[in-house]
């Protein structure tokens, strides 16, 4: 072998010992969640054991829930500084709303045309307790504005007409005249329309439950369906 | 003074390890999360609470509050396992409800009058049999595990009311029929979310906590997430997802890991003839069967077994409760907290449509932020030992399909306006395809994918998928897409595209 790449192997085979030495040597480091202003201990490696020593790191402390910044204001600032990440068009609205979660505060952004939400479009960014803002999930899309003109749009029996009474609107309780709209999009973004939900009973179905349907406020087609999720059958 | 040599290697060694530490180590204290209140924690998990109301509940559930197996709802003896619990959080007046948590019996448009009310002594305090004692524990179960996932740090959307119905009607009218439904309700935000508990037999599920707690994990997954619907294509209509299997293993976890019994459900499952009384309808614990190892759950086979999801749920608890069991290893007594809120953390960082791969991604983000990664060994290790390697071959060739277009019919045999395809698709590489999915994209506004994806697990080397026609899987575990009543759509072309984690996509165009 050669000298030199014997003496680097060498070389990492002691960093190697020393890092697993250095574990057992300071063994008696705390738990996880320790305060910011607890005297630096050393914890390495992956695995690494963890146990507690200092009781009164512990005693009670209360949950932080408030933060002393605006999360939302940054969140805000981050989408507006970063058009490059989010090409908001200018008939599109974000509704943001925080909550606190150990990661840092979330900050869920919901999507709207001229009020009407989009279905499925959601962004949510955390910021951490250094303000840095960073994006957990981005579903929104530059679509196409979506026409809204409801002199068009189907009332819901005509829809069920469309469908050959195939369908029949539900009369459980709380579904009964309930109707809403939602802008639906498809999965590739080929299609975006307006779309009339309504909790609706497959005729002849053995399945009982509604089915939350979508339904083309313009010609009817059947967009999407949802079933509640069942845990026996 | 004198030193030994062993003094002198000993401090040598330390002074070097320190040194070493400070290239290869990392500081807790750059990365320690908010510490926990743990004695809040505890008290939560021990229902420890106090407020001016109190009910009288059999905690969790008869069979595991008396560890006689033969019980039932009925048994006189029972009164003998009630406690006293108190109610906290309710709103000012004599209803089990607040600004969120709101229970009925029937419907959510219940009168008031035939609700629950406490005695004399302001006790909500009924016989087992009784539907307010239903009410009383959904009352009970919800708000003690709402308290306990804010009091680990995460607020979730309560913007809706969550009605819970304790003898839901609208499902069938059959009373022997054991259900629950929870619905978030995504497509219309005006409506609430609901819980639907169904089924008024001798181990009725509403007096079973296990039950709350697992639905509360399907509102607290979606919450976390923010509605992007990780579990985006199952609620769509498809018949089995691995985000589906995530769904039902967070909620089982967290039913489970609250109750510290590494099992759920043992009340329930005696309505069921596939459960021997006594057994658990799941367990995060091993149990000589198919769930300790991923190939047994995720390998698609034509008696389609795996094609559900709480085969590979359950195996995921088992990897989540490993996980679980090495943090309680290192810290006895507050370790299953810091497990909860890293397990819930990681939840909360799943995308649309999520899978396995990417809770175990999740998992390793979680505990880098938390704990500075140093689970990361135990998260690798615990997927590994249950059979998910990472370390998977790329295939080279992307899987073949062979498809044909099928008009559905409705329940009454008239055409719809809705098509599937059915379809033979094979893996044509010597090793397995991971996680094959078949997805429907369009390509022109005349077509709209409703069920847009389906799933079939794991697809060993020359096996096929087989659906539609004289296949064994009926034409329901294909994909559908709509077009208008009243529109031309001949010549409307589309995608199919066969995805899988370790294959080239496949695309097949196709035209109407
Ligand atoms: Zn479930």
């Amino acid at each position: 072998m050669n000298p030199k790449i014997k003496r680097i192997k060498i070389f990492w085979g002691m960093m190697i010992v020393f890092c697993v030495l250095s574990l057992s040597f300071f063994s008696d480091s705390r738990a996880i969640g320790i305060p910011l202003k607890a005297k630096r201990v050393f914890d390495g490696l992956t695995g690494g054991l963890i146990t507690k020593t200092n009781l009164e790191l512990f005693i009670d402390p209360p949950l932080q829930t408030a933060v002393n910044f605006d999360a939302l204001q940054l969140a805000n600032q981050f989408i507006i500084d970063n058009p490059g990440l989010f090409s908001i068009k200018s008939y599109h609205q974000l509704k943001g709303e925080t909550y606190e979660n150990p990661l840092g505060t979330r900050v869920n952004y919901q999507v709207f045309q001229n009020g009407t939400p989009i279905l499925g479009f959601t962004i949510q960014l955390t910021v951490g307790v250094d303000h840095q803002v960073s994006i957990v999930s981005n579903e929104y899309h530059p679509i196409e504005r979506v026409e809204m003109d409801e002199r068009y749009f189907l009332s819901v029996n005509e829809i069920l007409e469309e469908h050959n009474q195939r369908f029949k609107l539900s009369v459980a309780d709380e579904d009964e005249g309930r109707e809403s709209h939602i802008i639906i999009v498809g999965p590739s973004y080929a299609k975006a329309e307006m779309g009339t939900v309504v909790s609706v009973i497959e005729v002849g179905s053995k399945q009982k439950a509604p089915i939350e349907a979508v339904f083309s406020s313009k010609s009817g087609q059947l967009l999407a369906r949802r079933v509640a999720k069942s845990e026996f059958h | 003074m004198r030193f030994t040599v062993f003094d002198m290697i000993v401090r040598l060694v330390g002074v070097l390890s320190f040194l070493t530490l400070m290239s290869c180590g990392r500081l807790v204290t750059e990365c320690g999360g908010t510490p926990l209140n743990i004695s809040h924690l505890t008290q939560i998990q021990r229902a420890a609470f106090t407020s001016n109301t109190k009910a009288s509940l059999v905690i969790p559930n008869p069979l595991d509050a008396t560890g006689n197996i033969g019980i039932q709802s009925m048994d006189s003896s029972l009164i003998n396992a009630l406690s006293d619990l108190f109610l906290p959080n309710l709103s000012a007046g004599s209803r089990l409800e607040n600004n969120f948590l709101k229970v009925r019996i029937n419907s959510i448009n219940d009168s008031p009058e035939i609700l629950a009310t406490p005695n004399s002594n302001g006790q909500y305090a009924f016989p087992i049999t009784d539907i307010h004692y239903g009410e009383t524990m959904a009352y009970h179960s919800m708000n003690a595990i709402q308290t306990y996932v804010e009091a680990l740090g995460f607020q979730t959307n309560k913007a809706r009311p969550l009605f819970v119905m304790v003898n839901a009607t609208g499902s069938t009218n059959n009373p022997e029929e054991v259900n629950a439904f929870y619905s978030h309700n995504y497509f219309d935000t005006t409506a609430p979310r609901t819980l639907k508990i169904y089924g008024d037999t001798a181990f009725s599920p509403r007096q079973d906590r296990d039950i709350y707690w697992h639905e509360f994990g399907h509102y607290l997954l979606e919450s976390l997430t923010s509605d992007r619907g990780v579990d985006f294509a199952g609620d769509s209509g498809s018949i089995f997802s691995e985000g589906a299997a995530i769904h039902e293993c967070i909620a089982d976890y967290g039913a489970e890991s609250l109750s510290g019994r590494g099992y759920l459900g043992r009340w329930i499952a005696r309505n069921f003839s596939e459960f021997t009384a006594g057994s658990p309808l799941r367990s995060a614990e091993d149990k000589n069967d198919d769930f300790n190892n991923f190939s047994k759950v995720a390998t698609f086979d034509s008696t389609k077994k795996n094609l559900n999801r709480y085969r590979i749920g359950e195996w995921c608890t088992r990897v989540l409760w490993d996980i679980r069991r090495q943090i309680v290893q290192e810290n006895s007594n507050e370790g299953r907290f810091y497990a909860d809120r890293m397990i819930f953390a990681a939840a909360s960082l799943l995308k649309r449509d999520t899978s396995v791969t990417s809770l175990k991604s999740a998992l390793l983000q979680a505990d880098e932020q938390l704990n500075c990664g140093i689970h990361s060994h135990s998260v690798k290790n615990a997927f590994e030992s249950r059979g998910f390697s990472s370390d998977i071959p790329a295939l080279a060739l992307p899987l073949k399909l062979k498809a044909s277009i099928v008009w559905l019919r409705d329940e009454r045999g008239q055409l719809t306006r809705e098509f599937s395809v059915s379809f033979i698709l094979t893996n044509p590489n010597s090793d397995r395809a991971r996680n094959v999915r078949l997805i429907l994209e369009s390509t022109d506004a005349r077509i709209s994918p409703v069920v847009y994806q389906q799933s079939y697990g794991d697809l060993g080397s020359g096996k096929t998928v087989s659906v539609g026609g004289n296949s064994s899987l009926p034409i329901d575990y294909s994909v559908v897409g709509s077009v208008a009543p009243n529109q031309n759509y001949q010549g409307a072309p589309f995608n199919l595209r066969i995805k899988s984690e370790n294959a080239p996509d496949a695309i097949i165009p196709g035209v109407l």
